[in-house]
């Protein structure tokens, strides 16, 4: 670190400013940490970034709240019991070895993650395919772009994105599709936002079967049915033929199989009626979207998990792919097809060869990339076909094939397709492995031998964004208790399985040096990702390494924003390859049975399964339970009212979560956020609900349409605990955690009558020396009970069960942010009054916690009209604006009701 | 016209309350057959008898109570059968006697579960004088006790136990002790201070056997696969009514036992009235003094003739000292009244616990529970039995006091016809015209009205009533002055 702190570092009194970048998602923004003594005091967008130019979104500006060492895994164990490294090494080196000994290579895998940075990434790929000789090394990335990668495979012959986000500032028409940008990559929905007022000429046209966030940027929707966007796009595809819109120079030189694939698609969806028709889509729409496409030169088609999760992801990436290259736009300033990736470093991960599917350095199992990559790494094995992918290979657990696996920093017992599949797996596994930074996981809790892991700003390293851009992650702080970096994790196991000559590293500078140089090694352009000009730099420069975008070589020393313009693609022939795709329905589909068809996604301020988003208690106000989306036709159908609990049922799980209901839905469609792990909510493990269809030639999941029924489920009771400390969750029908200013709450509903409230809560506070003091209210009819406890006059836990939902949440945190009660305050909590009825709604602004009925009342008493004067008079959306397009849609909504009743 | 005899069978404390009251108050020829050895005492203040109150001091009759009223009395006398159609009564030993009207005031014996072993020497109950010298014989031999039934008066015999230097234990089938006058919480914290008086308190224990112990004298096995070793038992397992004469004479009897009276204390046999524990008004057994004098004077004013006073049941609020924990229940404890709220205040620091159950409307005092500290029973009993309107926030009454707005409760609210004494029916008008009348302490209150010469409860509500009462007193003299 002392070398860190000369270059990348500068003293500015006691702390240090040091630029890192953010651990969210695959936009890959910088940031700028201040340090004082250990601690993180500042962290700001780091405004020379080019992916963020100094923005943050709501979860990149809080990411110092979840830097802490609670609930942290500081210790190795062994069964349970706290173990030496030393131990704790050797026993994973002996419990693989001994497998491989016993069963062969491929009894063994790896499940890793792009969270990992790419020398983490290496080391693991390198181990297990070069010195076990198994390719069963997967990543969750796997969840979330493989079928871009095959995609881009299948086209270019490389993974190669070719654009960068500057040109989202110079295109005249972005596309959308699959991706609600403004909750999912924020920092791109602003740009494009800052863009379109720069630019009024910027169409942004947004394709998803619901109307997210994003369309407040949007001159046009288009709320295809699910699964229909190869249709969409073939029907594209025949207009730009049609139309005669093609880049007929580029076609010639640059593109194989135009002939081909024109005569296949001609036969289908031959008219914008046939399209319009299939997609279920009104016509005008896409006769706009075709025009707007066909006749701006400049466009960007950006596209994300809509896209990717489906049994035809790969399909659908290609079928974007064909207007792209079909039209020369791809390569160009403003033009080109930009997959937008939802992990910090999968596309580092993509790099190394942390896919099963692949070998290493974007090189294949082709024979000439097996010697190349054995050669290079002069190992004793190399694995020769590919291994299993993310759901196989949980498969192959569950069957007992794979016997041996170590699972890094990733919860697939939370995030895979039919989880409960995954949770037996495991259960059944001999021995597992988990490196986690946190103590307490889903995954976690099958671990045989679980590692604390270094988490974000503990550890150096790089990661790769959507751009292809490669920055640095730089450590900010030491490592809680005995937590050490993936890559030195790995490389110990790897010398205690008797592998020193490979990962005999001192530090992540000298693991990126050889990721380089085996970038370059015999690459002679042959390959897309090339980045030996990075292969010599010396640890000073390592340290100090400014972000640039791959390729980074001899021909391109300073990176390179855009390829493929003039062709140069990574096929035999160098032309990019045309696919003739076919609109397929997903693979389960609807029936009687299981009628409706349940989508999935994030929530604006969470992130995968919220071990890091949970911590920051501004994180946790704009949804504070898992929900399901409903449409209000479907609502009616099924006597569901906003608020009620809905059962979902697959044929594979069930969950229950809370009904919202919303036109932004479409009817035949639910839509359930992706993120409450069975630790935070007790029936909400979606995983277990979504079908295990995958893509034939990404192999990912289908997590974005499982046929699922559902019914209304209400509860004898409902209740919130509020708490000052985190208690186990009740074992009640219905459960969710939520982190607050001053502890938790818990949202609790069942059917059957709890009396023992009283008892339970006293258990868990029995550490408070000097006992409780406890006022109670309960009545009979309706049922209700407010139990508060306190110790000496502060409040510690109250709890009010009732058959209605309201509760004031912000007079209760009022209550528990004061040290001591006075007299009134208590006789409050006994009294009849209506106070704790106020209920200032859901969060919107997280940033300042103003709550939707907050802002309502406000649009309504003093006729607001605009998002800056809901802001100037509530403080709602003016620091992070992540919340101004759902206040732009409440001052929608607002006006639409006064207009309403100015017309009655 | 001939003088009517009427015979009273049972000598206890409800059945001496009807007889004093007869003795003043009628013209009938009295006839009174006790089974006990001596005539009625203080059952309630039973357990004194081992802090050293003597049978005597414990009696509730005067030397010459009997021969000065002409009261013939016969003790030891078990009377063997009612023959209702010659108006007789005939006895174990072999006496006629023959009534007009006749008064059952029989009582009840203690319910003993049907434990195999609970036949053995060292096994006793707890009702009678004698068998406190049993109990006290055993104690002798004895270093561990238990008593089976962690009620009422379960927890006296505990405390009897403890009292006589025994490693004392209550053993309870239902989850909390005193289920009947407690809610679960108050339940809770009664254990909490029993137990920290080295009393085991073990709840939700069904004994299976009681058999040879390997410690102890005995072994009891309970049905969790868990046993207690003592060397003697105490069965104080709740109380059924004594029943047995009225069912061989052919009147009514309630479905689990009790003889049915009506609102004059009549059984089916207009001829005979039954009293007190052994009496079922309305499905229910009162065991209580209180409701047992009430229905005392409800027999006697209907023998007089008169029908403007009738039982239908009654209030079983009760205020105790139990092995030294002060306790107290008003009305509704259990807050079954429907769409009734409770509010409850539990202090473990100070274990003091205190519950209130008010009407919906939040406006009336329903019911209470008191554990720790029970001087708000003064203040809350004539709130629920007068059914006033509360005048502050409900909220502010189970609150420490450092927290309440006001003391919450003036004396003075209270009109003259607020009930204090319920077991001598003294309200405070009465209290008040004594006090007028020269009553300068509770002594003589006592002794001109009766208040607080039975269970004692509403003993420092007089004490209230005769400060305030004072200090008025005074204030008007220095104003006539």
């Amino acid at each position: 670190m002392s070398s860190s702190s000369s270059f990348s570092s500068v003293s500015v009194m006691s702390s240090r400013i040091i630029d890192t970048t953010c651990a969210y998602c695959g936009v890959g923004c910088g940031m700028t940490a201040e340090v004082e003594n250990q601690s993180i005091i500042a962290l700001t967008g780091d405004t020379h970034h080019p992916a963020n130019h100094g923005r943050l979104c709501v979860k990149g500006s809080t990411l110092a709240d979840t830097v802490r060492t609670e609930g942290r895994l500081t210790q190795p164990s062994v069964s349970g019991q706290p173990v030496s490294w030393n131990e704790a090494i050797s026993t994973v080196a002996k419990g693989f070895s001994d497998t491989i000994a016993r069963y062969g290579a491929d009894a063994v895998a790896f499940y890793v993650s792009g969270q990992l940075l790419t020398e983490d990434y290496y080391v693991a790929n390198k181990l297990m395919k070069g010195y076990i000789g198994s390719a069963n090394i997967d990543t969750n990335s796997r969840l979330c772009m493989s079928s871009s990668v095959a995609g881009h495979k299948r086209a270019f012959g490389s993974d190669t994105v070719p654009n960068s986000y500057e040109d989202l500032e110079q295109a005249r028409l972005i596309v959308l599709t699959g991706s609600n940008t403004a909750w999912c990559h924020p920092v791109l929905f602003q740009r494009i936002k800052h863009a379109r007022q720069k630019n009024p000429e910027l169409k942004v046209v947004v394709i998803d079967p619901r109307e997210t966030d994003t369309l407040a940027i949007a001159d046009l929707h288009i709320n295809l049915k699910a699964g229909t966007d190869v249709a969409l796009f073939n029907g594209l595809f025949n207009y730009l033929v049609q139309q005669d819109r093609l880049d007929h120079q580029y076609l010639h030189d640059h593109v194989n199989g135009f002939e081909q694939t024109q005569t296949q698609l001609a036969g289908q969806q031959r008219s914008i009626a046939d399209v319009a028709q299939q997609c279920d889509v009104d016509e005008n729409r896409i006769q706009q979207f075709y025009d707007w496409f066909t006749n701006t030169e400049q466009v960007v088609t950006c596209y994300s998990q809509g896209v990717n999760q489906s049994s035809r992801g790969t399909d659908k990436v290609n079928s974007i792919l064909n207007c792209h290259l079909i039209t020369g736009r791809i390569g160009k300033p403003g033009c080109g097809p930009l997959s937008l990736t939802g992990q910090p470093n999968a596309m580092g991960g993509r790099e190394v060869g942390g896919l099963a599917n692949t070998l290493a350095a974007h090189m294949d199992f082709k024979e000439e990339d097996i010697a190349t990559v054995q050669q290079f790494w002069n190992s004793p094995t190399i694995a020769r076909q590919p291994g299993l992918k993310a759901v196989d290979l949980f498969s192959a657990v569950d069957s007992g094939r794979i016997k041996a696996i170590w699972i890094m920093a990733t919860n697939p017992v939370v995030s895979l397709p039919n989880a409960s599949i995954v949770s037996r797996a495991l259960q059944r596994c001999e021995f597992v492995v988990v490196s986690d930074i946190v103590a307490q996981g889903d995954t976690s809790a099958f671990a045989d031998v679980l590692l604390p892991a270094a988490g974000w700003g503990e550890k150096d390293g790089t990661v790769t964004n959507s751009e292809r851009r490669i920055s640095r992650q730089r450590r900010l702080l030491p490592s809680p208790g005995e937590a050490r970096p993936d890559w030195r994790i790995i490389c110990d196991v790897a010398i205690a399985m008797g592998f020193q000559q490979g990962f005999e590293f001192n530090s992540p500078a000298d693991i990126f040096r050889e990721h380089a140089r085996l970038s370059g090694y015999q690459n002679h352009g042959q390959r897309d990702f090339d980045i030996s000009a990075l292969a010599e730099i010396s640890d000073g420069e390592y340290d100090t390494l400014m972000p640039v975008q791959w390729p980074v070589n001899q021909q391109y020393p300073d990176g390179c924003k855009r390829l493929f313009k003039a062709g140069g693609f990574f096929t035999p022939n160098r032309k990019a390859q045309l696919i003739a795709t076919t609109c397929h329905p997903p693979q389960y589909a609807t029936d009687q049975e299981y009628p409706l068809q349940l989508n999935s996604g994030r929530s604006r301020d969470h992130w995968h399964t919220m071990t890091r988003t949970e911590l920051a208690v501004t994180l946790n106000r704009h949804r504070s339970e898992p929900w399901v989306e409903i449409h209000p036709d479907t609502a009616v159908q099924y006597g569901i009212e906003a608020g009620h609990w809905i059962r979902i049922d697959s044929q594979w799980g069930n969950i229950r979560v809370r009904a919202t209901i919303s036109k932004r839905i479409r009817p035949e469609q639910i839509f359930v956020p992706i993120h409450w792990s069975r630790q935070l909510a007790n029936s909400a493990w979606l995983g277990a609900v979504v079908n295990p269809a995958v893509d034939p030639f990404s192999g990912q999941p289908e997590s974005k349409h499982t046929p699922v029924r559902i019914c209304s489920w209400q509860p004898a009771w409902q209740a919130k605990l509020l708490t000052r400390k985190a208690l186990p969750l009740p074992a009640v029908d219905y459960c969710v955690r939520e982190r607050t200013s001053f502890g938790f709450i818990y949202h609790l509903a069942g059917d059957e009558t709890i009396d023992h409230w009283q008892s339970w809560l006293f258990q868990q506070f029995s550490d408070i020396p000097g006992g409780l003091q406890v006022v109670t209210q309960r009545n009979a009819e309706p049922m209700t009970l407010r139990l508060s406890l306190l110790h000496q006059q502060q409040l510690f836990a109250a709890l009010l069960v009732q058959q209605h939902d309201p509760f004031n949440r912000q007079w209760l945190t009022e209550l528990f942010n004061r040290s001591t009660l006075d007299g009134e305050q208590m006789a409050m909590l006994l009294s009849d009054d209506e106070q704790l009825a106020n209920d200032p709604g859901e969060t919107v602004c997280s940033c300042h916690a103003v709550g939707k009925n907050t802002i309502i009342n406000a649009i309504q008493s003093q006729r607001l009209s605009s998002e800056k004067e809901v802001g100037h008079c509530t403080r709602a959306g003016t620091n992070c604006g992540s919340c101004l397009p759902e206040i732009r849609a409440l001052l929608q909504a607002q006006q639409g009701l006064m207009m309403e009743l100015e017309n009655t | 016209m001939k003088q009517q005899k009427l015979l009273v069978i049972g000598n206890g404390m409800v059945g001496h309350k009807a007889v004093e009251l007869l003795a003043t108050q009628s013209q009938y020829q009295l006839q009174v057959l006790g089974r006990e050895p001596r005539p009625a005492y203080d059952r309630v203040h039973l357990s004194s008898f081992f802090s050293g109150l003597g049978a005597s001091e414990l009696s509730l009759v005067d030397d010459d109570f009997y021969r000065s009223h002409g009261i013939e009395v016969s003790m030891s006398c078990n009377v063997r059968q009612i023959d209702r159609e010659s108006k007789t009564v005939l006895t174990e030993e072999g006496h006629e006697y023959a009534y007009d009207k006749l008064i059952l005031a029989t009582g009840s014996v203690p319910f003993v579960p049907p434990v195999p072993g609970r036949d053995q020497p060292h096994c006793h109950v707890y009702r009678t004088i004698e068998d406190l010298l049993a109990i006290q014989d055993s104690a002798l031999q004895s270093r561990v006790g238990v008593v089976i039934g962690g009620g009422l008066l379960g927890l006296e015999a505990a405390k009897a136990l403890h009292d006589l230097g025994l490693t004392a234990h209550v053993v309870e089938f239902a989850p909390q002790l005193m289920a009947v006058q407690l809610d679960a919480e108050g339940g809770a914290l009664l254990r909490e201070k029993i137990e920290a008086l080295d009393v085991g308190v073990h709840t939700g224990k069904n004994t299976l056997e009681i058999i040879a112990g390997t410690q102890q004298r005995y072994r009891m096995n309970f049905a969790d696969d868990t046993y207690l070793e003592t060397d003697m038992i105490v069965f104080s397992a709740g109380i059924r009514p004594q029943d047995d004469l009225a069912r061989q004479a052919g009147l009514t009897i309630g479905e689990r036992g009790g003889i049915v009276i009506n609102e004059f204390c009549q059984t089916s046999d207009p001829d005979i009235y039954a009293i007190g524990e052994c009496a079922l008004r309305n499905g229910r057994i009162f065991g209580l003094v209180a409701p047992g004098y009430e229905m005392a004077r409800v027999a006697v004013a209907h023998l007089n003739g008169r029908t403007d006073s009738c039982f239908n049941g009654a209030d079983m609020s009760t205020r105790l000292k139990l092995l030294g924990v002060d306790v107290a229940a008003i009305g509704d404890a259990h807050g079954r009244t429907p769409d009734c709220c409770c509010l409850s205040w539990l202090d473990q620091e100070n274990q003091n616990y205190q519950k209130v159950v008010l009407s919906p409307d939040r406006k009336r005092l329903l019911g209470a529970v008191l554990v720790g500290d029970t001087k708000d029973y003064d203040q809350w009993l004539p709130l629920m039995m007068n059914q006033m309107e509360l005048s502050d926030p409900p909220e502010y009454m189970i609150l420490p006091e450092a927290f309440r707005q006001s003391s919450a409760f003036d004396i003075n609210s209270l009109s003259d016809d607020t009930w204090v004494c319920r077991c001598n029916r003294v309200n405070k008008g009465d209290i008040r015209d004594a006090i007028q009348n020269g009553c300068t302490d509770l002594g003589s209150i006592t002794h001109a009205t009766g208040a607080a010469s039975t269970c004692g409860s509403c003993a420092s509500l007089v004490r209230q009533i005769l400060q305030s009462e004072t200090v008025a007193m005074e204030a008007s003299l220095i104003q006539t002055d």
